[in-house]
């Protein structure tokens, strides 16, 4: 769950230019998600950015996750709907001049069974007459994972990753963007919650739980090119490559059009994903395994999300109010208890440039 | 596409072991089948509960969830194939290597005695299946995983065993 909802996340916050103040910029943000899977979920955000003198960037935001669910990995754990509020905090700063750029991050999240801290740095240089940029980024992240109400489960898990990112110019209407992203965790990465089905001796099902490697690499390969088309009206799109230790290969390509009239910004998204399986991954497996998982994102599964988006931008680009809708269809082959999964987010927001 | 796919992840390289085979806990059949498997139909096994086929750790009993859908053979004896299963399903939530955090102890224990939290405990406000470590049902248990035997003869009332 956790990794989809940070694609819906990803997806409905699109990527367009939001109003930015001299001073300071306040975006309030308001969406909600619900799924054919029994799941909903509410999420509010509050973010100001400010400029306290002129190379200087700050930033905090509080986001808030209102939870409902009954989904299939709820109830074949024996537990019936839950419902929680999970919540976010993150501050930053930034120095910004005319060719460069360094940031720092935090962010804390808390959830009924889990808490976590991430510190990001990043930084980035403009080369060859600003026809070049280079940037790097470093993160670590260390999360307490729990299980709800029960004070004797704790398990730690940690990441560390880094980046690095080539942007230039192709053509007067062309711009590219390469990165390149590694991302090494270690520690628990199962859910207390679930258990994963080998075919017993009857021929009926028997639980285990869940157990994933303590290990897992990630490496990822994104291209972007955001294109010029005509006056107020660009096509942003992207390609991206992914595999990790864990024997999963995913390829993930997208494109956003977004046409400007007057004080109108429209624009229009699809993406696209498709995953090979992690190496471990059976729906009802053969016999026992060390490593046995009922997660559906590890096995193989394409998903589709298409999404349409009105802003409207008055008072000299100082106010700007938006309104989203994404739709998306995930198919999961492998994972028979779940083969297919349709839902949709919805968004307001309003950004404000003072 | 797929050679493509083979040969990206070979660069990057997969783990070793990934589908290595489980090793089970070696515990006694018979002592399960006489002195267990009451526990489980008893405690364990109703309906709503562990007898749901949708539920993690769904077990077989007379009179509740039965291998054969037939309503006529609801309380027939228990089958080898049911007992098999039960068996198994036991052996799946036992940690083989600190048996003492098995899923199969802490699950139905009181959080005030040491337990997990067990949707159950709340379901009929009844409480926990078992309130202390000192019941004599969650003792057959400890027993159990603790290596305890019993003879192939012995035989669970009103089974029809062996």
């Amino acid at each position: 769950m956790r990794l989809q909802l940070a694609i819906v996340v990803a997806l409905t916050a699109t990527a367009h230019a939001d109003p930015e103040g001299d001073t300071a910029t306040v975006v309030a943000r308001t969406s909600g998600y619900l799924d054919n899977d029994d799941t909903a979920i509410s999420t509010s955000t509050i973010a100001v950015k400010a400029k306290p003198k002129d190379e200087i960037v700050v930033s905090a935001r509080y986001t808030a996750d209102a939870v409902s669910s009954a989904s299939v990995d709820v109830i074949t754990a024996a537990t019936e709907r839950w419902t929680e509020l999970r919540s976010e905090v993150a501050g930053g700063v930034a120095w910004v001049d005319s060719s460069m750029q360094l940031s720092a991050d935090y962010i804390y999240s808390h959830e009924n069974d889990w808490d976590s801290h991430t510190i990001g740095l990043g930084g980035s240089r403009d080369f060859l007459n600003h026809n070049l940029t280079l940037g790097l980024g470093a993160g670590y992240v260390t999360n307490a994972v729990g299980r709800r109400d029960d004070m004797t489960f704790s398990e730690k898990l940690n990441a560390v990753s880094g980046s690095v990112r080539a942007v230039w110019p192709a053509s007067k209407d062309d711009l590219l963007q390469v990165s390149y992203d590694i991302a090494r965790a270690t520690g628990y990465q199962a859910s207390p919650y679930r258990h994963a089905f080998a075919r017993g001796p009857a021929g009926a099902l028997i639980a285990f739980p869940e157990q994933n490697p303590e290990l897992r690499t990630r490496h990822a390969v994104t291209l972007r090119w955001n294109h010029h088309l005509l006056d107020d009206t660009a096509l942003r799109s992207h390609l991206r490559a992914y595999v990790d230790d864990w024997g999963i290969a995913s390829v993930t390509t997208g494109t956003e059009l977004v046409y400007g009239l007057d004080d109108f910004e429209l624009s229009g998204n699809v993406r696209v994903y498709a995953q090979r399986h992690a190496r471990f991954y059976q729906d009802v497996y053969d016999e026992p395994r060390v490593y046995m998982t009922a997660d559906r994102e590890l096995s193989s599964f394409q998903d589709v999300f298409a999404g349409v988006r009105a802003a409207w931008v008055p008072l000299d680009d100082k106010l700007s109010i938006d309104l989203s809708f994404t739709g998306f269809y995930f198919r999961f082959p492998e994972f028979s208890r779940l083969p297919s999964r349709l839902g949709a987010t919805a968004g307001l927001g309003l950004v404000w440039a003072l | 596409m797929k050679l493509a796919v083979v040969f990206v992840i070979g660069a990057i390289g997969c783990q070793d072991n990934l589908d290595a085979k489980l090793d089970l806990a070696a515990l006694d059949r018979p002592y399960f089948d006489c002195k267990v498997q009451p526990v489980l139909t008893k405690s364990c096994g109703a309906l709503a509960c562990h007898g749901d086929p949708l539920r993690f750790f769904h077990l077989f009993s007379r009179n509740r969830n039965r291998l054969d859908p037939d309503p006529m053979q609801l309380n027939a004896l228990m089958t080898t194939a049911e007992r098999d299963h039960n068996f198994a399903a036991a052996l799946a939530v036992i940690d083989a290597d600190n048996t003492d955090k098995s899923e199969i102890l802490l699950k139905p224990l009181a959080e005030a005695a040491g337990g997990w939290y067990h949707e159950g405990a709340e379901l009929y406000k009844g409480g926990d299946v078992f309130t202390a470590k000192d019941d004599p049902d969650y003792q057959v248990l400890t027993d159990w995983i603790g290596g305890a035997t019993e003879v192939p003869t012995c035989m669970e009332p009103g089974s029809g065993l062996p």
